[in-house]
């Protein structure tokens, strides 16, 4: 079985040409003893093969070595690390079980509702796509370059072919394009080619060519193509309604796997597509299993019918040392936060913002609610997500925990205690507020009770409301919605699953609502840094003007950072290949074909 | 009689346009629509969404027009027979709901047979041995029955059954690696039926029986209980045949929402079961806000109410001679 496993992961790192981190990184995921992994270092040559197989440099581009690099449109494809497999054929690994909490769509379109992931990235795929490192990497697309000014991004495409034998080609890439763009389409995608509100233009070359001209540099472009999956031309062109079409009950896609039966609101029943432009899966199939909450997924995991599944704090002390299951690190992209309304009249004193950071002990409040697992926050983004490179930690002062500093704060201010102890405005006003959540989540109901006896200290009155995700989707989507319904919410904000750092949607005031930004902050200041920073290709460049941005932030405080959560993920030690990565999101969507039983 | 039921029929129309006002009404003023619950998935895929993309839906979907156009347009589509296409699923509403109708007959269809078929004769045997340990023993069982949640009922019979004993499917209505074969299809049908029947089984026994044993004490204290038995009849033929039917009126007006309870479903069991029913399908409706699938839901369920409390004004007529409607 070792021996298996040894020349199966042998035969891949010399034919993906992994980097010596890379192949221990698989075989620590594969379990091989030590001995073990030294025979595949020693089998692979033990160089570190990235020195000698960096693509070549694209005209206008200026390569960034590194896994975490950020994708801006002045960097090349990295080829080295994709994500489907590329072993040979293999299969005989099983059937693997998966489960979803998100409910059933019925729609098999991914360009109609990203509602069921496993569909999307399964049964399709997309012209580029994070893996689980968080770097852009090739899919349908073999390469792409920028024109010198910036503007025209030429993408070469793969050789693949559909599930059902037709070669795909550039017309499917424009087919998808004109079928988003369509006023018809009842589609959430359209912004994805669209910028600075206009949608960008593309064009066929040739049979394996596209050409995508923006109106002005754009740097998220290679991030929002990411989320744009390939649809077949030859089967929706000619359809009356591709909104009700029947191929949306029967999807057919370029992926690794194509949809065997579906059977509503139960089950997907996923079969390896054996002439993958990337190589049959490892496995002999997926069933993703539908479920109400996390709680039915357990017992599921437990019986032995499902395979791995995410975990939330409260349930990982179930799985925490037991040998028939391995726990794995789960992470945000950006902290968990407490916001602040900025229409509330209180809230838009920075004083009073300021002086709530002061009264939160963000050490206690981590140690419970995170359950030991979280660390502080202090900047923008998560400290262990792939957009940690943009937090400022040189120059962001973290609010020292001080509640007589902060009770002095507020006395100064004019905010004196009434007889009751509640804080009054000179207006009249009592410091009495709600701090909203949504459903489904312990760790944050949980946070709301030690936020409203932390903040009882400085003589605020805190009720947690908690409201099902929809209904608070609504509240911020309505720009009537009064600031007194939300004043505070506690929730990962802003971004938390985005590989791209561009906050434009949710700090900008010209997002107001009903646009993203509902917590209605303004600041010329960030408003001018956030523009720079989503037109400014140079990857450092940018760097430094979302640290600069980090910084404005921990001033104006639109949200104050409380921690970096670090939920959990589990999985069977029967199945092997899991690799130990903090994107389960993403990992379980894009490396399923890596795992066997 | 005939009268009677076509005047309780057209009554039916008012009603249900009245239901359909205040659903919808209700509907629309809960915040979020279908459009942002789509915005809300894509979001929570890492999308970019803007201000723009929200208005295009909001065009396409006809949310923009005022809320009495849309419901006009609505009820426009119901006269014709036509419940519209679900936003959630993109498919029409009559095709959903049918869908999941048998599934959910098929769990409650059991559920209420076992219910009935034990309930009853153990709510009569409980009144006639009042006081006596069987008495206490069952009514101990029903105070259980009727306190427990059925959601954590349904989750200890999981754990207890399915993860540690491994005697039957934790939840879902089939196998999707079940071997083909219509005998293999039934078993594994029928392993999958057990738990969620049982749930729905051990609370409605609690409340049924409750119900026939106080129903029956009332009736065994009647001065014709006491002549039948000074006449000499059997006491088989005094609890049954005399007690036990005039005992059945108040569980026959129960029997009028049967229908509901039928086609409902337990709501709760079907999503801790995942089992694809229309319990199942009306909280998801709610969740995704699909309001074409929910007003389908909502005017099923009234049609059903009324039809129900119309079937029970009739049996009780049949039952009892007493009752005319002319």
């Amino acid at each position: 079985m070792t021996d298996d496993r040894v020349s199966r992961l042998v035969e891949e790192a010399r034919r993906l040409r992994w980097s010596r981190r890379k192949v221990l990184k698989r075989a620590a995921a594969l379990g091989l003893s030590a001995p073990a992994i030294s025979m595949v270092l020693a089998a692979c040559g033990g160089d570190d093969p990235a020195a000698t197989t960096a693509p070549a440099p694209a005209p206008a581009t200026t390569p960034t070595a590194g896994a975490a690099t950020t994708p801006a449109p002045a960097e090349t494809p990295d080829v080295e690390e994709p994500t489907a497999t590329t072993a040979a054929p293999v299969g005989g690994g099983g059937i693997i079980n998966i489960p979803t909490t998100l409910g059933d769509s019925g729609i098999g379109n991914p360009i109609l509702t990203s509602n069921i992931q496993m569909i999307e990235y399964y049964v399709f795929n997309r012209l580029m796509i994070y893996n689980d490192e968080g770097t852009l990497v090739p899919e349908l697309a073999a390469d792409w370059t920028f024109s010198d000014d910036n503007l025209t991004l030429t993408i070469t495409l793969n050789e693949a072919t559909w599930h059902d034998g037709e070669a795909f080609t550039a017309d499917d890439v424009i087919f998808t394009f004109d079928t988003i763009a369509a006023e018809t389409t009842e589609t959430g995608k359209r912004s994805n080619l669209r910028v600075a509100g206009e949608f960008v233009t593309w064009a066929k070359v040739d049979d394996y060519t596209i050409t995508i001209t923006s109106p002005e540099a754009f740097a998220p472009l290679l991030f929002q193509l990411n989320q744009i999956p390939i649809i077949p031309e030859h089967l929706l062109s000619g359809s009356a309604d591709i909104n009700t079409d029947e191929f949306n009950r029967s999807p057919i896609g370029t992926g690794s796997y194509m949809l065997e039966e579906w059977a509503s609101d139960q089950f997907m029943r996923f079969v390896p597509y054996e002439n993958h432009f990337r190589g049959r899966a490892r496995n002999d199939g997926l069933t993703v299993f539908f479920y109400a909450d996390t709680e039915v997924s357990s017992a599921a995991l437990d019986a032995g019918t499902i395979d791995m599944m995410f975990t939330p704090p409260e349930l990982q002390p179930r799985y925490e040392g037991n040998p028939n299951f391995k726990l794995y690190n789960y992470v945000y992209f950006t902290p968990i936060t407490l916001s602040f309304n900025h229409k509330h009249p209180i809230l838009q004193d920075i004083t009073v913002r300021r002086a709530i950071g002061m009264a939160i002990d963000k050490v206690a409040l981590t140690e419970s609610v995170t359950r030991g697992r979280g660390t502080i926050a202090n900047n923008q983004f998560a400290n262990s997500g792939p957009l940690d490179r943009y937090n400022d930690y040189d120059n962001v002062e973290p609010i020292p925990f001080d509640v007589a500093g902060a009770n002095a704060m507020l006395d100064e201010a004019g905010y004196a205690a009434g007889s009751d102890g509640i804080r009054v405005a000179p207006d009249g006003t009592r410091f009495e507020f709600d701090v909203i959540t949504y459903s489904g989540f312990e760790e944050y109901q949980n946070g709301q009770v030690i936020i409203q006896e932390m903040l009882r200290e400085i003589g605020m009155e805190v009720t947690p409301q908690v409201v099902e995700y929809t209904t608070l989707e609504g509240m911020w989507a309505d720009p009537n919605d009064p600031p007194e319904n939300r004043a505070l919410e506690l929730e990962e904000w802003p971004h938390p699953f985005e590989f791209d750092p561009d906050l434009f949607n949710e700090l900008h005031s010209d997002s107001l609502p009903p646009g993203l930004n509902y917590m209605w902050f303004e600041d010329d200041e960030v408003d001018r840094l956030i523009e720079v920073g989503r037109t400014t290709t140079d990857p450092d460049e940018r760097v430094a003007v979302y640290k600069e941005l980090d910084v404005r932030r921990s001033e104006t405080l639109p949200t104050l950072p409380l921690y970096n959560a670090v939920d959990g993920w589990v999985a069977s030690t029967a199945l092997q290949g899991v690799a130990d990565t903090p994107y389960y999101r993403r990992y379980v969507l894009t490396s399923a074909q890596d795992w066997s039983k | 009689m005939t009268a009677f039921i076509i005047r309780r029929l057209l009554w039916m129309i008012p009603l249900l346009l009245g239901v359909s006002v205040i659903c919808f009404g209700m509907l629309k003023r809960a915040p979020g629509d279908q459009v942002t619950v789509l915005l809300a998935q894509s979001r929570a895929s890492g999308e970019v969404l803007t201000t723009q993309d929200r208005e295009d839906l909001q065009r396409l979907y006809g949310l923009d027009r005022p809320v009495y156009v849309q419901y006009y347009d609505w009820l426009k589509l119901t006269a014709q027979g036509n419940l519209g296409y679900s936003t959630r699923m993109r498919q029409p509403v009559t095709e959903v709901i049918g869908s999941r109708l048998w599934n959910t007959l098929k769990l409650t269809g059991v559920a209420l047979v076992l219910t009935l078929t034990i309930a009853l004769p153990l709510g009569v045997l409980s009144a006639v041995r009042q006081y006596s340990k069987l008495d206490y023993s069952l009514t101990l069982f029903n105070f259980i029955g009727i306190s427990i949640p059925q959601f954590w009922l349904g989750l200890m019979l999981v754990y207890l059954f399915a993860v540690h004993l491994g005697w039957f499917p934790t939840t879902g209505m089939r196998n999707p690696q079940t071997e083909p074969g219509m005998w293999n299809a039934l078993s594994d049908q029928l392993r999958h039926m057990v738990l969620p029947v049982v749930s729905i089984t051990i609370v409605g026994i609690a409340g049924y029986m409750r119900f026939q044993r106080a129903s029956m004490l009332e009736v065994i204290r009647q001065d014709y209980i006491r002549t039948a038995r000074a006449k000499g009849l059997s006491e088989n033929k005094v609890i049954f045949k005399h007690a036990w039917r005039n005992a059945l009126m108040p569980i026959i007006t129960l029997l009028g929402y049967v229908f509901v309870i039928l086609v409902e479903g337990s709501v709760v069991i079907e999503n801790i079961f995942s089992w694809p029913g229309l319990g199942q399908l009306a909280v998801t409706s709610l969740q995704q806000r699909d309001y074409p699938v929910m007003m389908g839901i909502v005017l099923l369920s009234a049609t059903l109410i009324l039809l129900g409390t119309l079937l029970s004004d009739i049996i009780y007529a049949i039952v009892d001679p007493r009752v005319r409607y002319d």
